[in-house]
């Protein structure tokens, strides 16, 4: 965001050895590398977009890419690229709307860090204007009928054995981490204490174990003219229980200011539900998808502190991150009100 | 100590009028988000230094809740189990919303509806 438009994001050497790399893995004649460009949202990741032109082999004509790499300060919950674009074959297999992806470096000799190409869907991702629109009860669906379709990934699908299974209850992995992200604001900050002590004395019945996205929500899929072109950002996938992606999807938190519209701010918590049970087969536990939403402002609480400490720390000075610091205080009082909710209001 | 003409809280808020006034409609397009953001620091800066009141509720609720004002000692009884009760977790809950919504009033009002 605050790289001047001028910056080439490629050097010319580094264009040709993509370029050189890429007639190579795609069969073809020749490879023309063009129009390439910082897109946003690289707070963990790269990506770039490319126009190619493609001549001979298997995926022969134009074909607009993004080019996807590691950023140099990754997130140590974050798959590295080359896990992120199996994870996205898994996906785009199983015919979830995941971008395609066409091409994987992982030996970082190409353009000095693992990479994957992908093709580029169009549209909007940015929350805060997606929720400006009108609602669209098909997009709700269809949100939901992806993951439905995401979660019939079970463990022990092909390509995924690197994908860590949870030793403990996927409950205590969860309250486990955040409380390490945490670090000393777990002892000082009574709604966070709180919000712990909650979560584990009522922890609900654990359903199935499926591929999660784990970041599954408003900001992170495209919408072109109303429908769904492509859910993204994958780099948090992993086993996890069937609620937490129907509980982090429509928490409070991520509603972009659109409280009534309880499915991501965008639409109707029941066209979403139906979405997802049409295609999971699964009944949505309501008192999961609640608990876990509280499970979710504690996690984004824990993502909030740490950005905050990144910046008072003085390793990375940023008025964004310090802002982020002070958004803590609402993230409690939707979680406070979610629980008093879960309470019967009390 | 002589009294500083104007005070920080003055200061501050000459200094946000007249980003709000003189300089932000006339950011351009890829520095207005960062122009918003300052604008926000200085608002929350502001509201932190005028915060007596909200102040006070934080320390009365504390108080009500373990009779002193000291969050490290409210979260050590919330860690031991002293709150799971119906009545006492009801009880903490509404204190603790009480505390979030004062620290609210400081960082981000709007979001209190």
């Amino acid at each position: 965001m605050t790289t001047p438009l001028s910056a080439e994001p490629l050097t010319p050497d580094q264009v040709r050895s993509l370029t050189e790399w890429l007639t190579r893995q795609a069969g073809a004649r020749s490879v023309v590398v063009g129009n390439v460009r910082r897109l946003s949202g690289g707070a963990i990741s790269v990506n770039l977009a490319i126009d190619l032109m493609i001549e001979g082999g298997d995926v022969a004509g134009p074909c607009a890419a993004v080019l996807r790499s590691g950023s140099p300060s990754g997130v140590s919950a974050s798959l590295d690229k080359v896990r992120e674009a199996a994870v996205l074959k898994a996906a785009f297999d199983a015919g979830v709307m995941a971008p395609e992806p066409l091409f994987v470096e992982a030996t970082g000799n190409v353009l000095g860090a693992p990479f994957y190409l992908m093709r580029r869907a169009t549209g909007l991702a940015a929350g805060h204007r997606l929720v400006k629109a009108p609602t669209v009860p098909a997009l709700a669906y269809e949100l939901g009928r992806q993951l439905g379709r995401l979660h019939a990934i079970r463990p022990g699908a092909p390509g995924l054995d690197f994908l860590p299974m949870p030793t403990n209850s996927i409950v205590d992995e969860c309250l486990n981490a955040y409380r390490d992200w945490l670090g000393d604001v777990a002892g000082k900050d009574p709604v966070l204490a709180y919000a712990l002590r909650w979560l584990d004395r009522r922890r609900p019945a654990m359903g199935d174990l499926v591929l999660s996205h784990r970041d599954y929500r408003t900001g992170n899929y495209m919408v072109d003219d109303g429908r769904l072109t492509a859910i993204i950002d994958w780099e948090f996938a992993g086993w996890s229980d069937a609620m937490e992606d129907i509980g982090w999807f429509c928490a409070a938190c991520w509603r972009f200011g659109q409280r009534a519209r309880e499915a991501g701010g965008i639409g109707n918590r029941a066209d979403f539900y139906a979405g997802y049970e049409q295609a999971s087969g699964r009944s949505i536990d309501h008192t999961a998808v609640g608990w876990w939403e509280v499970m979710a402002h504690l996690r984004w609480a824990a993502i909030a502190v740490q950005q905050a400490m990144r910046h008072v720390s003085g390793a990375e000075p940023s008025l964004e991150l310090a802002l982020t610091g002070r958004m803590v205080t609402e993230i409690s009082y939707d979680m406070l009100q979610q629980i008093d909710r879960m309470e019967g209001g009390a | 100590m002589t009294p500083e003409l104007p005070d920080a809280g003055n200061l501050l808020e000459t200094a946000l009028n007249s980003l709000r006034t003189d300089l932000l409609p006339y950011l351009p397009d890829h520095a207005r988000y960062t122009g918003l953001m300052v604008a926000n620091a200085l608002s929350i800066a502001l509201r932190d230094l005028r915060a007596e009141p909200a102040r006070a509720e934080m320390e009365a609720a504390m108080t009500r809740l373990i009779g002193r004002n000291d969050a490290t000692t409210l979260c050590r009884a919330i860690q031991a189990g002293r709150f799971d009760a119906p009545d006492h977790d009801s009880a903490l809950r509404l204190n603790l919303l009480l505390i979030t919504k004062a620290r609210l009033s400081i960082n981000n009002p709007k979001a209190l509806g």
